[in-house]
């Protein structure tokens, strides 16, 4: 078969012709749960990640942020409570934020089961900000936070979203070639400010 | 009640005081025990290597010799299980379904059976390590499985064991873990951890809730984590930019027709089947040769290229710990041992297994040629390693010796303590008027 679009067609009829009988799909039960300290649930669930979560959030993020990483250079921060020094309309390719050391962005969902955040097109724009960053600081409003996966993919954020990545803490280790690897990609601090 | 003793060949050869303590400790309990002479094997060497053309016959034979019995006992996990199990190489017959029925494991035949409250003569004053095969824990259920943490936990080996004065049985870790031939594998690459990606969950035809679910059950499978770092999802193009899709047959589509092999489609891509596995565990991935390692990627290569992964359904010790993690409950061991029959079928056999299977074949279905190979002593050697070796080890196992052949076999032992060619002119019983099936032994 060559490189057709006949191809794509051969490839769909196949399976339409061979795929086993359709059958009801089972009900997904109901996973929510009542959980009183959706907070304290997502603080654990990040701890366990080596990632932190601040719950009493600094009077001035910018001073926080001097503090915090007074080595910092190039910092992007694409909320209005901290300027940075790149501005993120201005990187205009996905390898862009090479060298960015610091990213601040806000998450529009967190996952109390998990400790993720969840980051879309809409406040990431170059989509690597959050991944090739040395450090990842994330506001989040605490009101934002819901208790599982499954009442993460119903929530209007995810669904809304073209490209939408679940962070989970920072990079973990692994081991390539045989030497064990940290971080094997991606940032290698992560912070959640619980913020409004 | 009438039972026949069915000991199997690698006891009857290696650990004929095996078949002795076992017809004594019958004998014993009241058990009236007939050993039918013409028995040899139960054809799991060749059914197991995929070889069921050359099982058909001595599973027959297997079936002449022990239709007529209420039970069959035997004082091996995995001959019961393939009994029981997978006895689909000889003719279906009510003999054949009997004998299936009607075959115990030894643990079995004392627990379900005589039901043995006790054993007053018995006393064993030492600590023992126990170790239940994978055929009886995953094949006969006769102890709860350690990847299955909710069942209720149950043994029915060491709860005879521990009937027995004196004894104490000793906690190891993972006690179920099969025996698996795992320290012979002759791989010296560092395993190379099978790390799969979150960029995989693209595979997963889901939506809304159900996405979740399988979210949900990928992270927990693989690593115990409740996720992973990144998890990416991709409905669309970012603003002004195209987002194409490209499909990859390479040989899906043909395996979704194939009523055995279609189920392996819906993996995940977790993990759990290599963490749970044996031989992956302690080989790696590179020793696979594939690009799908450990139990998923046995069951899948060979779709993609039957010839060059034709040794691959043999990399397996069938204990069936992978079928039980597996997440969306793909048969994966089921499909190994399926996987060896159509590399027979389809011709993918080495000349030399064939040549070994054929003779296994002669050698197994016929009593007098059995006899003759096991009896002589070292000249067995020359025959039966190569059955023994093909049976599961194929090429992973070549560095391992078989053990040295007893001095006599059980069969040898049975003629000398029991009389002469029959067990009825050895035993003075009443009821030596019954008829058997095939009980006749030669002459």
């Amino acid at each position: 078969m060559g490189l057709t679009m006949g191809t794509r067609e051969d490839i769909l009829t196949a399976i339409r012709e061979r795929r086993p009988p359709s059958r009801e799909l089972p009900q997904i039960p109901d996973f929510h749960h009542k959980a009183d300290d959706l907070t304290g649930l997502f603080a654990a669930a990040l701890a366990r990640l080596d990632g932190n979560t601040i719950t009493q959030p600094p009077d001035d993020l910018q001073q926080w942020l001097t503090r915090t990483f007074p080595h910092a250079q190039r910092v992007c921060s694409t909320v209005p409570e901290a300027a940075g020094t790149i501005n993120p309309a201005e990187l205009t390719d996905w390898a862009a934020p090479a060298d960015i050391d610091v990213t601040v962005v806000r998450s529009p969902l967190g996952v109390a089961e998990t400790g993720s955040i969840l980051v879309t097109e809409k406040e990431l724009g170059v989509n690597t900000i959050a991944t090739l960053a040395e450090h990842l600081v994330v506001l989040l409003d605490p009101v934002d936070l819901v208790d599982n996966i499954h009442t993460a993919y119903s929530h209007p954020s995810f669904q809304d979203a073209a490209y939408a990545v679940l962070l989970s803490g920072p990079s973990g280790s692994a081991d390539i070639g045989g030497v064990t690897v940290h971080p094997a990609q991606g940032v290698t601090t992560l912070t959640v400010i619980l913020t409004p | 009640m009438r039972v026949g003793l069915m000991v199997p060949c690698y006891i009857d050869m290696f650990y004929p005081q095996v078949g002795v303590a076992t017809l004594e400790l019958l004998e014993k309990l009241g058990v009236e025990v007939d050993y039918p002479f013409d028995q040899t094997c139960c054809g799991q060497p060749m059914a197991n290597s995929g070889a069921f053309t050359q099982a058909k016959a001595t599973e027959e034979l297997l079936v002449r010799n022990f239709a007529d019995y209420e039970y069959i006992v035997a004082p091996s996990g995995s001959c019961v299980h393939h009994i029981r199990n997978k006895f689909t190489a000889a003719k279906d017959s009510p003999g054949r379904r009997h004998v299936s029925s009607q075959v115990r494991d030894l643990p079995e035949f004392l627990c379900d059976v005589l039901r043995v409250q006790e054993f007053p003569w018995a006393e064993f004053p030492h600590e023992v390590a126990l170790h239940v095969s994978c055929s009886a824990i995953r094949g006969l259920c006769e102890q709860s499985m350690s990847e299955r943490p909710n069942d209720p936990w149950f043994s029915k080996p060491r709860s005879l064991l521990e009937k027995v004065k004196g004894i104490s049985i000793a906690d190891f870790d993972r006690p179920d873990e099969c025996c698996g031939f795992g320290g012979t594998f002759a791989v010296t690459e560092e395993a190379v951890s099978a790390a799969i990606g979150n960029d995989k969950l693209d595979r997963i035809a889901a939506t809304g809730a159900r996405y979740a679910v399988f979210i949900r059950l990928l992270t927990r499978s693989a690593t115990g984590e409740r996720i992973t770092q990144y998890t990416s999802h991709f409905a669309g193009p970012r603003d002004g930019a195209e987002m194409h899709v490209v499909l990859v047959d390479n040989g899906r589509t043909q395996r979704l027709a194939d009523e055995r092999f279609w189920r392996s489609l819906k993996c995940i891509r977790c993990a759990a089947c290599m963490n749970t596995c044996p031989v992956y565990r302690r080989s790696g991935g590179l020793s696979y040769g594939s690009t799908y390692m450990g139990p998923i990627g046995i069951i899948m290569m060979p779709t993609f290229d039957i010839q060059r992964h034709s040794e691959l359904p043999f990399a397996s010790t069938i204990n069936g710990s992978c079928t039980n993690v597996c997440p969306v409950q793909i048969n994966i061991h089921e499909q190994i041992y399926q996987w060896r029959e159509e590399m027979n079928a389809k011709g993918e056999f080495s000349t030399t297994k064939k040549a070994a299977m054929k003779v296994a074949d002669k050698v197994l279905s016929h009593p007098e040629a059995y006899r003759m190979a096991t009896e002589a002593g070292k000249a067995a050697l020359d025959v039966l390693p190569h059955f023994a070796i093909y049976n599961r080890l194929n090429a992973w196992g070549r560095h391992r010796d078989l053990p040295s052949p007893g001095a006599e076999t059980f069969h040898q032992w049975y003629s000398r303590n029991r009389g002469s060619t029959h067990p009825r002119d050895a035993l003075p019983r009443e009821t030596t008027t019954s008829t058997h099936g095939a009980d006749d032994g030669h002459t």
